[in-house]
């Protein structure tokens, strides 16, 4: 579906394919670069907000046209710690000279790791604080966000609480997450509210963030590379029956789609239909059945997922 | 707290110069939506300094957006109450 990146069809060629198989795990650098930003969070040096409006600015100028997503964080990450003085461009990039020196790697992993230790040793943030972090981002993947779904579709009960208040439905599932979650406690502090939408024979619902790239990423981990790219961004709100159907998913002429724009603080997860033919299956069994493109609605799972 | 518009109620998106915009989409600036949900106010440190205005999902009719819109599809939309003017 995407015309404007070599990564085109992603979501589509694995679609119905188990989740576990999937999610290639995010180089450790890009992890890391997650984690310091969710460090800088947390102790209150920048909000969210302020990088929306750094990517926004270079965006406007041209700087980032053409980078990939996480350089495009990265970028707007040093910038607002220049504009806020704890840290020059031009520190990071000295450090990262330095560190080419003696490290291998790119430019992009190297600037992660100039930014990290000059952040570091300035004290802003810590190296425990930081390694900590690491570890839980580390550990999340779309499977937690599948158990989640296959409890709802075995527990009606849990379902309603569910669409009610999702945050608290989740912390009470507590321990049986541990598994799908790395052996990690799910950390929904990512998430301000989490809004699940169920989807049925008549209403279809699909999730985009086209102001930046708003995901639930405390129980799916970081988004598939399509989800962020412009041309799902901007087709997804103009002509979602056509950019559904290229990803495999046909509709209706009676069903009705919902396209959830995350513009503000609402985080959203989809609870698709759960398949026909599986009846019979355990909770476990129906978390394999589970994609992560299905929670964000643009496909179904299937009764049978290909080997 | 009280809120200025219930569900149902049918709102116009003001429309401003692009460069003043935080967190609105611009493919709805000026278009009219009906609240859904009235999803109110809530702390959000983690994302603003400030606190904020409440939020309401506001559904638009697909028509208001694209011309390929069918009639049975809607975009949802959080939008903060101060976008947001009676219709």
């Amino acid at each position: 579906m995407q015309k404007d990146s070599g990564h085109s069809h992603a979501g589509h060629d694995h679609s119905h394919e188990p989740i576990t198989k999937v999610v290639p795990q995010q180089p450790e650098h890009v992890l890391r670069l997650i984690a310091l930003g969710e460090n800088l969070g947390r102790n209150g040096v920048t909000v969210v907000e302020d990088g929306r409006l750094k990517a926004d600015e270079l965006s406007a100028k041209g700087l980032t046209k053409g980078l990939p997503y996480f350089e495009k964080r990265l970028m707007s990450m040093m910038g607002v710690l220049s504009d806020k003085k704890v840290i020059s461009q031009d520190e990071v990039e000295q450090r990262k000279d330095e560190l080419k020196k003696t490290q291998k790697g790119s430019e992009f992993e190297l600037r992660v790791l100039a930014l990290t230790n000059l952040l570091v040793e300035k004290g802003v943030v810590t190296q425990e604080y930081i390694n900590e972090r690491y570890e839980i981002v580390r550990a999340r993947t779309p499977m937690t966000g599948a158990k989640i779904i296959a409890r709802a579709w075995v527990d009606p009960e849990f379902k309603a609480k569910l669409k009610k208040d999702a945050k608290s439905a989740i912390m009470e599932m507590g321990p049986s997450l541990l598994d799908a979650n790395n052996g990690e406690p799910v950390d929904t502090w990512s998430i301000t509210r989490l809004e699940v939408i169920e989807n049925t024979e008549k209403v279809r619902n699909v999730i985009v963030c086209t102001l930046c790239s708003c995901y639930p990423r405390g129980i799916l981990g970081e988004p598939p590379e399509w989800y962020v790219s412009d041309s799902y961004r901007e087709r997804i709100v103009k002509e979602p029956r056509k950019v559904l159907a290229e990803m495999g998913t046909k509709l209706g002429g009676d069903v009705e789609t919902k396209v959830y724009d995350s513009s503000a603080d609402i985080r959203y997860m989809v609870i698709p239909i759960r398949p026909k033919g599986t009846e019979g299956m355990t909770e476990d069994q129906l978390a394999e059945l589970v994609t992560r493109d299905s929670l964000i609605g643009v496909t179904d799972p299937v009764a049978q997922p290909q080997k | 707290m009280t809120y200025k518009f219930s569900v149902g109620d049918k709102v116009r998106i003001k429309n401003e110069s692009y460069q003043d915009v935080k967190r609105v989409p611009r493919y709805i600036m000026g278009k009219v939506g009906s609240v859904e949900v009235v999803r109110g106010c809530f702390s959000n440190p983690r994302d603003h300094r400030e606190e904020r205005p409440p939020i309401y999902s506001i559904g638009f009719d697909q028509e208001q957006i694209s011309q390929d819109g069918s009639k049975q599809d809607k975009i949802i939309v959080d939008v903060f109450e101060d976008w947001m003017i009676a219709n």
